[in-house]
């Protein structure tokens, strides 16, 4: 089935396209140095809002810094907080499903009503007070207590969507057909539930990875996010959007990066999840 | 509510005779206002008070929501000097035995005349340690206060008033100070020395349950309704009114949580005045209000502070090499588009005593001395400016940063601390990695002991940096001590020149009032305090 | 049916008091110095100090504090904000305004969600399908508070088409609400879009087209009634969000609601509002959802709770 998925996808644009933009992205990362010849920590009020030129295509900010290259800059930090967080809530999401929506019981009583505190505590208010004691115990301004912190308290509502679609698909007939064949809980979890519930995962998932990038920005907003001197372009879009009304550039370029990135995360989620899905094929 | 200021224009002239002595009062109902009158409403936004109670008011939207429902003892005059308003005369022997006389005729919302019992009954109050008052401390001065407040909060104080205070007769009562203070009289200007009528109080002498939700002042203005938490607290015009008369019927100050809000509501005129402009605004307001964006003076002082216990930063010429590499009138430019004033003393101008620029070369930018200096005397090769979130900081301080990484040629780091109350603990515990930090300053009165002391004094209050010379503080105390203003502040000049050689702080700005206010109002102005002059504003075509 | 609610209700009760223990701890945890955050940029005087310590219990341990603060809940006392109000009149205060305006984003990413994945799907591939999922992005991309202050000046300042700000009336939180709609809209799209695809291709639905029903009935009354099961879910889950996005939007157009009065508490380290307003919040959401696991039921019939 995976070398079936792979070639299915193998011949679509819908998979290239995405991967295509993801590697530059990821390219962006790791040698930012490649892309940007402007240092982004080279600002002086002097060039204050100046527009994009020929010296600086995307303009210079509000401090004067060079928003091409903290726009270039910023993806590293913002691409793997975004990244990491998305896999740990992912993880704690299938684990807590799966094991909510198939064994159900008094173990799914007790996953969900988990689940519901956690939903029920609004995100920012939750990460405040984690990301607070973190930096009160001088444990770090690293990506890692952002990453924590958002993995921690972000993977409720695909944990829940992962549920249900177990909990439908616990009812099909394949599966009781397996059931009844003698298949052990594991083969049939993993055979027959867990590809119904990869897709509205992935959905809500890749979905998820861009709330957390946003997150991440309110959070660097707040001054418990991601610290100076690390770049990132929640920081910068927070940054510009109050002082939209004299300049637009330092706004439009880390909002378009961060989109652009969202939505290829997205394409490349709807490609796997059709690859994936028996139905499609 | 704006939309019934278009009937506004018919006013005014009617209105001066409205009977003084009906019992116009706390029923909240249109009482004798003629109806034309009550038409002009002026909005002002303001954010949510912590509290009413003067003696527990500390923050700006309290004080300017106080200066319309209460008259203080003092005023202060174009320069700044305090003048009687409901005091009729302030008069010392020795700057210790103050006496301060009444004018009569003044009356509560309730109908209560003022009398000294009024003010004896509101500060005990505020000065028994028991009652938690956040003004308490501004009783200290008097007779008697330490009898009020055991060093240990948890024992019961031995005495219930302040023995410095003494009723002379209804309109004339005496204060009595642990130590002469020429300045007293400046200090009565301050919100914790207003009177309350009997009725705010209960029986057991605590604040009656509801009275700061309906509170009954001897000001200008008498509440129209009851404090509307978060949405509105509504005033209108208290027609016994022995002092001036405002020009308006009715005032609502509106509750905002956040200033750029207040700002977009008076772009488009749903709020007519906004007395303090969000800096990210600034840049526009010019354009966006014309001639109804104006400046008038405040007293705040923002200033980077040093750790001047921490080896990095305790080498004073360290320490004034970095204020020569900060361009303060650039970042005055392009930060605060020009509305905030490069400081260049350790005061601010608005003060009896000021001199401008004591700070001399330290505080002038320069650039290449600067570099020189700092490479001279082994400055650090990266710094930090720590700096709260909450506060709207964080452009003017890494600007500030990226000036010292160009000019000094060190790293510089602006790191932010979520809130105020994160950064004062660290700095009381002298936690390592602060680095240098901003802090702001505001004056309660206006004297130059108001800033010398708790911002350079040893232990002083605001003292956050380890700075202490026993020098500076004999000098401040002396000066409290004079008999006059004049000899005062010449001890206090000499104080301010012992920190421009020492250099704990760096002053960076002088703040301004910045408002705004819409085509519906004129006449509009902003006292030292932020207030914005309830009594000079007017509907326009009045 | 009934012991199934029963026994859900029971439930409640004890997620409740661990909802008040974990987030009572998270705060106990987290305070710095909750009379500083209260005086802001002012030292606080010693009376201040002694008094609020005293009033709050400040100086006594955890248990002791959590007890006290359930055992007044238990006696149907909020307790006092730090500010000395008593939560019961700041919160009756909020709820109608954060009521409204989640009850408006709700219709909002009801009609316009669920219509516009429902198209989506059908015409999957076409124009409004791609277009829908730009906006989507576009909408996912941008941070709340940008979207917030970008919705507020383009139809509020330039545009003049709605009021700033609120006004007390129904009619300014139609902006706020349409913003704060926008954050759920865009997965509610998706999820539907996703569903109803997936449901267009099952043999059901095969099998009612083969027997001659309008492509409109097969949509309509099959595909979406069984496409509808996750939507329901995430939108039960989603008013979590959406009580998390007042408290940006609540913010910006001043809103005086419960995500307000949070955010200020928070800020100020106001404890017992916090832990009160937290609990209450997460009561709603699990009623909410009780409602949804019931809804289950009826939009999946072979969904049976014992």
């Amino acid at each position: 089935m995976r070398s079936g998925a792979w070639r299915a996808l193998r011949r679509r644009p819908v998979f290239w396209v995405p991967v295509a933009i993801l590697v530059v992205v990821l390219a962006m990362a790791v040698a930012p140095r490649l892309f940007a010849g402007a240092d982004p920590a080279d600002c002086t009020l002097d060039r204050s809002m100046a527009p994009p030129s020929g010296a600086a295509w995307f303009g210079y900010d509000f401090q004067g810094c060079d928003v091409f290259a903290r726009t270039v800059y910023g993806t590293r930090s913002s691409l793997l907080v975004g990244v990491l967080a998305t896999a740990l809530a992912g993880l704690i999401a299938a684990g807590v499903g799966m094991a909510s929506g198939y064994l159900g019981g008094w173990l799914d009583s007790v996953l969900s009503r988990l689940t519901d505190i956690v939903l029920g505590i609004p995100l920012l208010l939750a990460a405040i007070v984690l990301l607070h004691r973190a930096t009160a115990n001088g444990s770090g301004h690293g990506i890692w207590p952002v990453v924590g912190t958002l993995g921690i308290l972000g993977w409720t509502t695909a944990a829940r969507v992962v549920r249900s679609s177990v909990l439908a698909a616990r009812q099909q007939d394949y599966v009781q057909a397996a059931r009844m064949l003698g298949a052990g809980h594991g083969r049939i979890l993993v055979r027959h539930i867990a590809p119904n519930a990869v897709a509205p995962a992935v959905v809500v998932l890749t979905i998820t990875l861009g709330t957390f990038i946003a997150s991440e920005a309110t959070l660097s907003f707040l001054g418990i996010g991601l610290r100076a001197p690390s770049i990132s372009w929640g920081g910068d879009i927070f940054a510009a959007q109050a002082r939209l009304r004299q300049a637009w550039w330092p706004l439009i370029w880390p909002s378009t990066f961060l989109a652009v990135t969202v939505l290829a995360f997205i394409m490349l989620g709807d490609a796997i999840r059709d690859a994936f899905d028996p139905r499609s094929r | 509510m704006h939309v019934r200021r278009a009937t506004a224009r018919i006013v005014v002239a009617v209105v001066a005779v409205v009977a003084a002595g009906t019992l116009a009062a706390c029923t909240g109902g249109p009482a004798t206002v003629s109806a034309a009158d009550t038409a002009a409403v002026v909005s002002i936004g303001i954010g949510e008070p912590t509290h009413l109670i003067p003696t527990n008011t500390t923050d700006s939207s309290g004080a300017q929501v106080l200066a319309a429902l209460f008259t203080p003892l003092v005023t202060f005059d174009r320069n700044n000097k305090p003048v009687p308003a409901q005091a009729d005369s302030i008069t010392a022997t020795d700057s210790r035995v103050w006496t301060i006389r009444l004018k009569g005729g003044y009356t509560f919302h309730n109908g209560e005349p003022v009398t000294s019992d009024s003010y004896l009954r509101a500060w005990n109050f505020g000065a028994y340690g028991p009652n938690g008052q956040d003004n308490n401390p501004y009783f200290a001065k008097i007779s008697g206060y330490a009898a009020l407040n055991p060093t240990d909060p948890k024992a019961t104080p031995t005495a219930t008033t302040l023995s410095g205070l003494r009723r002379i007769d209804a309109l004339t009562f005496q204060v009595v100070l642990s130590a002469p203070y020429s300045d007293f009289p400046a200090a009565l200007g301050y919100l914790a020395f207003l009177p309350l009528p009997a009725a705010a109080f209960d029986a057991t002498g605590h604040i009656a349950r509801g009275f700061e939700d309906q509170l009954v002042g001897d000001g200008p203005f008498q509440m129209r309704d009851v404090w509307a938490h978060d949405q509105s607290i509504e005033v209108q015009r208290y027609d016994s009114y022995s002092g001036t008369k405002p020009k308006v019927g009715k005032i609502d100050f509106k509750i905002y949580q956040d200033l750029t809000t207040a700002y977009s509501d008076a772009l488009t005129n749903t709020l007519d005045v906004l007395p303090g402009v969000p800096t990210p605004n600034l840049a526009t307001a010019a354009k966006d209000f014309g001639n109804r964006y104006r400046h008038s003076p405040s007293s705040a002082f923002q200033y980077l502070a040093f750790p001047t216990y921490d080896p990095d930063y305790s080498n004073v010429n360290v320490r004034k090499a970095i204020s020569m590499a900060i361009d303060r009138d650039q970042i005055v430019k392009s930060v605060f588009a020009g509305s905030q004033i490069a400081a260049r003393s350790f005061v601010s101008p608005v003060l009896p005593g000021y001199r401008a620029n004591t700070c001399g070369a330290a505080c002038q930018y320069n650039p290449v001395a600067a570099k020189e200096l700092y490479k001279q005397s082994n400055g650090p090769a990266k710094v930090q400016i720590t700096y709260n979130a909450d506060g709207g900081h964080k452009e003017w301080v890494e600007a500030t940063c990226n000036q010292l990484a160009r000019n000094l040629g060190v790293k510089c780091v602006a790191q932010a601390e979520a809130k105020l109350a994160d950064l004062l603990p660290k700095l009381q515990n002298k936690t390592p990695g602060v680095g240098m930090f901003r802090l702001g300053w505001v004056m309660d009165y206006p004297s130059m002991e108001d800033y010398l002391t708790p911002l350079y004094s040893t232990g002083g209050s605001a003292n956050y940096y380890g700075y202490s010379n026993p020098q500076f503080d004999q000098l401040v105390a002396q000066g409290s001590q004079q008999p006059t203003g004049a000899a005062a502040i010449r001890l206090y000049q000499e104080a301010e020149d012992l920190l421009a050689r020492d250099m704990p702080v760096i002053p960076l700005r002088f703040g301004q009032n910045d408002f705004v206010y819409s085509a519906n109002v004129s006449n509009v102005s902003v006292d030292l305090f932020g207030d914005v002059n309830l009594l000079d504003i007017t509907v326009s075509g009045t | 049916m009934v012991r199934f609610v029963v026994r859900r209700l029971l439930q409640m009760v004890i997620v409740f008091f661990g909802t008040t223990l974990v987030v009572y701890a998270m705060m106990f945890g987290a305070q710095g110095d909750p009379i500083q955050a209260l005086a802001g940029e002012k030292p606080v005087s010693a009376a201040q100090r002694a008094y609020l310590t005293e009033h709050f219990h400040l100086d006594h341990g955890f248990w002791y504090r959590y007890a006290d603060y359930v055992g007044g809940l238990l006696r149907g006392d909020l307790g006092d904000t730090l500010t000395l109000r008593p939560i019961s009149s700041v919160l009756a205060g909020a709820w109608p305004y954060t009521l409204k305006l989640a009850g408006l984003a709700m219709v909002v990413v009801v009609v316009v969600g669920v219509g516009a994945g429902v198209l989506a799907g059908v015409r999957r591939g076409g124009l409004f399908d791609a277009a829908t999922l730009a906006l989507t992005l576009v909408v996912i991309g941008v941070p709340v508070v940008v979207l917030g202050f970008l919705g507020q000046y383009l139809l509020g300042i330039r545009l003049r088409l709605f009021p700033v700000a609120n006004e007390g009336d129904l009619y300014s939180l139609i902006l706020p609400a349409l913003l704060l709609g926008m954050l759920s809209l865009a997965t509610t799209v998706r999820l539907t879009r996703t569903t109803v695809v997936e449901n267009l291709r099952a043999d059901y639905a095969k099998t009612a087209r083969a027997k001659g029903l309008s492509r409109t009935r097969v949509v309509g009354v099959h595909v979406l009634r069984n496409s509808l099961i996750p939507v329901v879910t995430f939108l039960g889950v989603e008013l979590g969000s959406l009580m998390a996005g007042a408290v940006v939007i609540e913010n910006i157009f001043n809103i005086p609601g419960v995500g307000f009065t949070l955010a200020r508490a928070v800020r100020t380290e106001d404890g017992p509002t916090v832990v009160t307003i937290v609990s209450l919040l997460v009561i709603v959401f699990l009623v909410v959802n009780l409602a949804v696991d019931l809804l289950y039921a009826v939009l999946d019939p072979r969904i049976r709770y014992a």
